[in-house]
């Protein structure tokens, strides 16, 4: 699960379960070759790739409660960034590649934070409801989208920096893992209808929706490729 | 010599049979099947347990046991086996799934005793092990959810660490909202699925 893809587009970062636990892998897509990058006692989660592909953000709980960290691919350097003992998860890159976004319950319920790559205090920056989390940035680093949970239902969200508004964008109830086309137009979100998961987009400002799949399968966690359409 | 072997190979026929159907209804959920299993089960244990005191030479209560003959006796002087105990369909230790209010990884005082059992269990018997699998409702981000099951694991094992198990019996992994026991999307499904289920091994 969590698949995340390199900015270059030739590899993915996952997760899998086939020993039984949680193991971080890379996979090269064109020689199918994969190295088992994270293998530590608890968690190891939410990968994510720096904008420039030589680090990852990953989820570990080797010590403790589930902290933020970031690995050097190359040197396999870990660093911790976050030591708290709420959940601090799911870690995205800002565009630039200087702070990292993620989600975490230190307040009580989940929020998303902001911390400098380097370290330091994480600032918080969503305010509204209870529930905020799996951040996902725009590929201008304006909008930051995300699952947003208003009186019990999980709907995408996405805040403006740049005015600090948050938008509601969908009106389900079970919506989640949203992720930002290449060009920022459109948003693929995952939502489950009846029984069944589905795959749907959703453009920016919220008016145009459209159902991607169809009835085949249950479908999670949808992930936009890296690659920009040259049109 | 020879009939005391005829009646020890009896005896192993008849701890297989009860082996087996033990195993085949120890999965089943506890409220609803757990009579007609309860009356296999204490018939299963005074015949396991004599068995055991003629057979584990070894242990001085089996001794007694061997010797005496007299059913009462052997009950008492001759404990179950970690197999057997773990085979029972009542009481705490068949209780293996602890239950979680949304987004919380409180106990109740009720989990609280049932794991107190699990954890004087898994300290006095050091060829067990113990995996705690933790798991959340859907809602919400799955990787938000895999953390919460691996908090709501956390709290189960510390439990079972502060009776005495050590940290070496006692694993635990999160599976988050991929693993949910029921499927459905209202609050009785939800309730369902924010557990920690205890899976047993014995070594």
């Amino acid at each position: 699960m969590s698949p995340s893809w390199s900015p270059d587009g030739k590899s993915l970062a996952y997760v899998s379960f086939e020993s039984s636990r949680p193991e971080i892998f890379i996979q090269q897509l064109a020689t199918a070759r994969r190295t088992k990058v994270s293998s530590f006692r608890g968690l190891n989660s939410a990968p994510s790739w720096s904008p420039d592909g030589k680090f990852l953000a990953l989820v570990l709980s080797k010590d403790g409660s589930p902290d933020i960290y970031t690995l050097n691919t190359t040197s396999r350097r870990l660093k911790r960034l976050t030591k708290h003992r709420s959940i601090d998860t799911e870690p995205v890159w800002s565009t630039d590649g200087r702070t990292i976004i993620f989600t975490s319950d230190r307040s009580g319920a989940p929020q998303l934070y902001e911390v400098r790559v380097e370290g330091g205090k994480p600032r918080r920056i969503t305010f509204e409801g209870r529930y905020n989390a799996a951040a996902n940035v725009s590929p201008d680093g304006r909008y930051i989208a995300m699952v947003h949970a208003d009186r019990g239902r999980y709907k995408i969200a996405q805040l403006d920096r740049e005015t600090g508004n948050l938008i509601v964008l969908t009106d389900a109830s079970l919506d989640e893992s949203p992720s930002f086309s290449p060009n920022g137009k459109m948003l693929l979100y995952a939502s489950t209808l009846g029984n069944n998961g589905f795959l749907f987009a959703v453009s920016i400002d919220g008016r145009a929706k459209h159902r991607l799949s169809d009835q085949a399968g249950d479908i999670r966690e949808p992930v936009w490729g890296p690659f920009k359409a040259s049109n | 010599m020879k009939s005391i072997h005829n009646i020890k190979s009896w005896l192993l026929v008849a701890l297989l049979a009860v082996f087996i159907s033990a195993c085949a209804t120890t999965q089943d959920e506890i409220p609803a099947d757990g009579d007609g299993a309860a009356v296999d089960q204490s018939q299963g244990g005074s015949s396991t347990s004599t068995v055991d005191g003629g057979s584990d030479g070894a242990d001085a209560s089996g001794l007694d046991g061997a010797g005496g003959g007299d059913g009462t006796a052997i009950v008492d002087s001759s404990p179950m086996t970690v197999m057997e105990q773990l085979e029972q369909t009542e009481g705490a230790l068949s209780n293996r799934t602890i239950y979680f209010e949304f987004d919380s990884a409180k106990l109740t005082s009720e989990s609280i005793d049932i794991l107190e059992t699990h954890g004087n269990f898994v300290a006095g018997n050091g060829e067990v092990s113990v995996r705690l699998e933790g798991h959340a409702d859907e809602r919400g981000s799955r990787e938000y959810n895999i953390a919460l099951g691996d908090r709501r694991a956390q709290s189960v094992r510390r439990v079972l660490l502060f009776q005495g198990a050590s940290s070496d019996q006692v694993e635990t992994v999160s599976y988050g909202e991929e693993k949910p026991a029921v499927s459905g999307h209202d609050e009785e499904a939800w309730g369902k699925n924010r557990r920690v289920e205890l899976i047993y091994t014995v070594n």
